[in-house]
């Protein structure tokens, strides 16, 4: 009789035990966006060429172009056919049902903000939640005003290109300065012969 | 008696059957995928907060002082690294930054590590896959390389109308530049130096321009 309460006690704690266990798995918080890619596999989104559309080849493929600026910067001016998602609300259910939306009709997405680094942040974060049709563009929405204004695009800089030699700049800098110095004593060293010229004395008298 | 004392042992090992079946269970049942990242919507506002750029004044002020406690983390590759990089950083190209031999730089919350790449799109999509693994402490450097050369090595000289601020910031970052290794004209030469007369230690070297004085003669005074 002893025994069989031991027992007894036994399998309520072994019930216990496993009815925590599975509290514990149902009411697992789920990311509402999970992500499909773990960290490893998203380094190679890092600095990736692939997915960044230079503004030149925008007229060739049919993308549809989402503007994260904010309200106020889209409505000062955007580019045409842009609809604007400000980058804050893209997680928001709307938007996420319109970007589900679009993969479904294999559309592709062109991300833009005011310049490349603005837009590479959601597109990278969207691109790990499985958004596999999502690009960003390069130049931005600075690089479309030049477009517009006719101007051409060599004031921006292409992302990650030194514009610098580093390897030389200092002996260079070294020598720019050596040479500047020379030419600089270089008419200092002769001497100007300076006439003097005697002030005649003036008369000065009475009246 | 008997029969029961074999039911109740079996029950023993039924039980821990079971447990060791769940333990085993629980083993492979990872979750979802990277269920432990930081969620997308808190990261998008954590990056979209800028709280985690810093700009060249304030790294180039950090390195001279040397504070202990920065670490710079160059995610360029090997090349351009050996070419230039900042006094005392560490070479982790960005491929690299979640090799098990590396990454114990980044998940730890004793330095303050700042990422720089020429640019800074490379340090801030590292920043950003770093900070979703819940790494705390990591900065990036605004404008990379790139825009520390610009401001700091080679200042622009402000304006001649420009506010006096701006022109003890170009101060500033003029003897920076000195830090970093751009020449001093008064170790390149004794010769005058047009142009750099702004900072005052180079003022040492200018050669004297030999000034001579014409006496005054005395006029002569007269008359009523």
């Amino acid at each position: 009789m002893k025994e069989l309460k031991q027992t007894n006690k036994i399998f309520i704690a072994g019930i216990v035990f496993f009815s925590l266990i599975l509290i514990g798995i149902l009411t697992m918080k789920k990311p509402s966006l999970p992500y499909q890619m773990t960290a490893e596999e998203a380094i190679q989104l890092i600095g990736n060429k692939d997915k960044m559309v230079s503004i030149n080849q925008l007229s060739q493929e049919g993308y549809q172009l989402i503007d994260i600026r904010n309200q106020f910067e889209y409505a000062n001016g955007h580019i045409d056919n842009a609809t604007n998602v400000y980058a804050a609300d893209l997680f928001e259910p709307f938007s996420i049902r319109f970007f589900k939306q679009l993969k479904k009709d294999g559309k592709k997405i062109l991300l833009y903000g005011k310049d490349i680094h603005e837009a590479s942040d959601s597109w990278m974060i969207l691109s790990q939640l499985g958004f596999d049709n999502i690009y960003y563009l390069k130049e931005g929405y600075n690089g479309y005003q030049l477009l517009q204004a006719k101007k051409s695009l060599a004031s921006l800089k292409e992302p990650e290109k030194p514009t610098l030699d580093y390897a030389n700049f200092f002996v260079e800098a070294r020598k720019k300065m050596k040479n500047a110095a020379i030419a600089a004593s270089a008419p200092t060293t002769k001497k100007k012969a300076f006439t003097i010229r005697k002030k005649k004395k003036k008369k000065v008298g009475g009246c | 008696m008997k029969k029961r004392v074999l039911i109740t042992r079996k029950r023993y090992i039924f039980l821990g059957f079971a447990m060791v079946a769940a333990a085993v269970g629980l083993l492979f049942f990872d979750g979802l995928p990277d269920a432990t990242r930081l969620q997308a919507d808190q990261l998008l506002l954590k990056s979209m907060k800028k709280g985690h750029y810093i700009n060249s004044d304030q790294l180039a002020e950090t390195i001279i002082n040397g504070d202990p406690s920065l670490l710079l983390i160059d995610l360029r590759d090997s090349v351009q690294y050996a070419h230039y990089s900042l006094p005392n950083a560490m070479n982790i190209p960005y491929q690299k930054i979640l090799n098990k031999d590396y990454v114990g730089y980044f998940d730890q919350d004793q330095f303050k590590v700042v990422l720089y790449s020429n640019d800074h799109l490379i340090a801030e999509q590292a920043w950003l896959l770093l900070t979703s693994k819940n790494f705390s402490n990591l900065y990036v450097l605004e404008g990379g390389l790139n825009n520390f050369f610009s401001t700091i090595i080679q200042p622009k000289e402000p304006l001649a109308t420009a506010d006096r601020n701006e022109f003890e910031r170009y101060n500033t970052r003029k003897a920076a530049g000195y830090y970093f290794g751009f020449p001093m004209p008064r170790t390149v030469s004794s010769g005058t130096s047009s142009g750099i007369s702004e900072t005052g230690g180079i003022l040492k070297g200018k050669k004297r321009k030999a000034i001579t004085i014409r006496k005054k003669k005395k006029k002569k005074v007269g008359g009523c």
